[in-house]
């Protein structure tokens, strides 16, 4: 969960990248990283295969500007998506204050997206956590392809609550700022309403 | 579609190719003169055209590679036919001249039984012609746009898509109306009746079945016909992205006449994950009317009402 440090004024928040494998979460990352400033940004680390799959996970820091006074410190952070790390998956979550789902919006691709879906919710609530308290938003990527499935029908299939959904090309960088400040501005909205419900 | 050379297609090759020698060698004994008075450059090009057109009927989206290669492959089995006739009948006749005998023949009536019987040992080797992949690709997503297009259309219930949504609740607010007592009203999609009907290509359903149960006979009426399957058995699986049917279920859906050119399917298959066929949801999708994939309520929670001052928090380079 965010911390929240009132002698340096500063705020710290973990959201995770999730989705299925070669769904863009690392390509989502990459172009933060590139059309971040540099003196708001850290370096970011990435442990990939050859073949550019995630072995363990990807990490950027990024600061915010200042909100309500505090500096505000985001950590950006992607899981691998093959089957096989699903411990990995489940280490990355931990303390998570909001969720990216990135959706694969091609056809072939539904079947992983509603395991991966799943997936998140399993590996949340071995910590105690749910989607119902967890700011999430979805992101349908891969949107200039050909053989892509409409909207509607992943909403239908991954987003039946209706959260905020946005359509990406995280290759061209479409829709990559709008999903992060979604999920930015919904995790301090949530830190926002805990502390004044005096949670935290 | 049978994509394998069997041993039983390797025995009528065999067949053939003897049969064709043996008349070949029937004929040339025979000593016909039909002044038909064809140059041999004709010929060639007459057999050439011959078997074109043949390989084009056998093997429909053939491609163009595939297409010569179906040619020279012919060409080359008639010509061995006519050598071994040649050959059978220096070694008949203890000819010493064995190189004039297997040379190729100018005579007609030969030339073209020879022709005829490389079409028949060349039949069963015609699954090994390489299709046009890029082009069916494309014909199934223009069904689908089409099927989409029709489906969004409002006169579009009359030609490609039958899909009709009853909507429960819409009904208990008119028997509420009518001071009628209903079951109350729910607002998800599990509670509309999805009553109408998706149709598929049949060459899409066909492709899709197992290779030993589709005939030729099937396969020659896929220009025609399509597949017709109720939405109430797709709906409940499209939740699950993945619309799967048993082939005894699907034969069941295919109309008299392709059904009776199919093999039925064994008990077997039946019972094993091999009877099983999933439907691509690219063709299903688009026939849905909106109602089909409607959502409950809105009710999202708190955390997810952005309120106007807070969306900003990074801004792109």
């Amino acid at each position: 969960m965010a911390s929240i440090n009132y002698a340096l004024k500063e705020i710290s928040c973990k959201v995770v990248y999730y989705g299925p494998g070669m769904c863009g979460k690392t390509t989502n990352l990459q172009y933060i990283h590139q059309h971040t400033v540099t003196d708001k940004r850290g370096n970011m680390v990435s442990l990939a295969t050859p073949g550019e799959r995630t072995l363990f996970f990807d990490f950027l820091p990024l600061e915010a500007s200042q909100i309500h006074g505090f500096r505000t410190k985001f950590q950006l952070y992607t899981v691998p998506g093959q089957v096989m790390y699903n411990s990995t998956r489940k280490l990355v979550l931990r303390g998570v204050d909001g969720v990216i789902f990135v959706c694969d919006s091609q056809w072939e691709k539904m079947r992983e997206n509603i395991e991966s879906f799943r997936n998140l919710i399993e590996n949340l609530a071995s910590y105690g956590y749910s989607l119902e308290t967890t700011p999430y938003v979805v992101q349908y990527n891969k949107r200039d392809l050909d053989n892509i499935a409409p909207v509607d029908y992943l909403q239908y299939l991954i987003n039946p609550r209706q959260v905020p959904h946005l359509e990406a090309i995280a290759l061209r960088g479409e829709g990559v700022f709008e999903t992060l400040n979604a999920a930015c501005a919904m995790v301090l909205g949530q830190i926002s309403r805990t502390q004044k419900a005096g949670v935290m | 579609m049978r994509k394998e050379f069997t041993a039983i297609s390797a025995f009528s090759t065999l067949i053939a190719f003897t049969a064709g020698a043996v008349l070949c060698m029937q004929i040339s004994n025979m000593k016909l003169t039909v002044g038909w008075g064809i140059s041999a450059p004709m010929l060639w090009a007459l057999e050439a055209a011959i078997f074109g057109g043949a390989v084009y009927v056998w093997r429909r989206g053939v491609s163009f590679f595939g297409w010569l290669l179906g040619i020279a492959a012919l060409l080359v089995v008639r010509v061995a036919v006519t050598s071994s006739a040649g050959l059978g009948l220096a070694l008949m006749r203890e000819s010493a001249n064995v190189g004039a005998m297997i040379q190729e023949t100018t005579a007609v009536v030969p030339r073209l039984c020879a022709a005829v019987f490389a079409l028949m040992v060349c039949y069963p080797l015609r699954v090994m012609l390489p299709l046009r992949q890029v082009k069916s690709d494309e014909r199934r997503r223009r069904f689908a746009d089409d099927a989409g297009r029709s489906a969004r259309n409002e006169e579009g219930n009359r030609g490609l898509l039958i899909v009709t949504v009853k909507d429960r609740a819409a009904g208990a607010a008119e028997a509420r109306a009518k001071g009628e007592v209903r079951t109350p009203a729910f607002g998800t999609t599990s509670s509309l009746m999805i009553e109408g009907e998706i149709e598929l290509p049949l060459s899409t359903v066909l492709a899709l079945l197992p290779d030993d149960l589709v005939t030729d006979r099937a396969l020659a009426l896929t220009d025609s016909q399509t597949v017709t399957i109720p939405l109430s058995v797709i709906h409940p699986q499209l939740k699950e992205a993945q619309v799967v049917f048993s082939v005894a279920d699907l034969r069941a859906w295919l109309s008299p006449l392709v059904r009776k050119a199919i093999v039925p399917p064994s008990d077997s298959d039946i019972e094993t994950e091999n009877g099983l066929v999933s439907l691509p949801l690219e063709l299903i999708v688009p026939q849905l009317l909106p109602e089909a994939l409607q959502l409950p309520p809105p009710a999202p929670p708190a955390w997810a009402e952005l309120q106007e001052s807070e969306r900003v928090v990074f801004a792109r380079i």
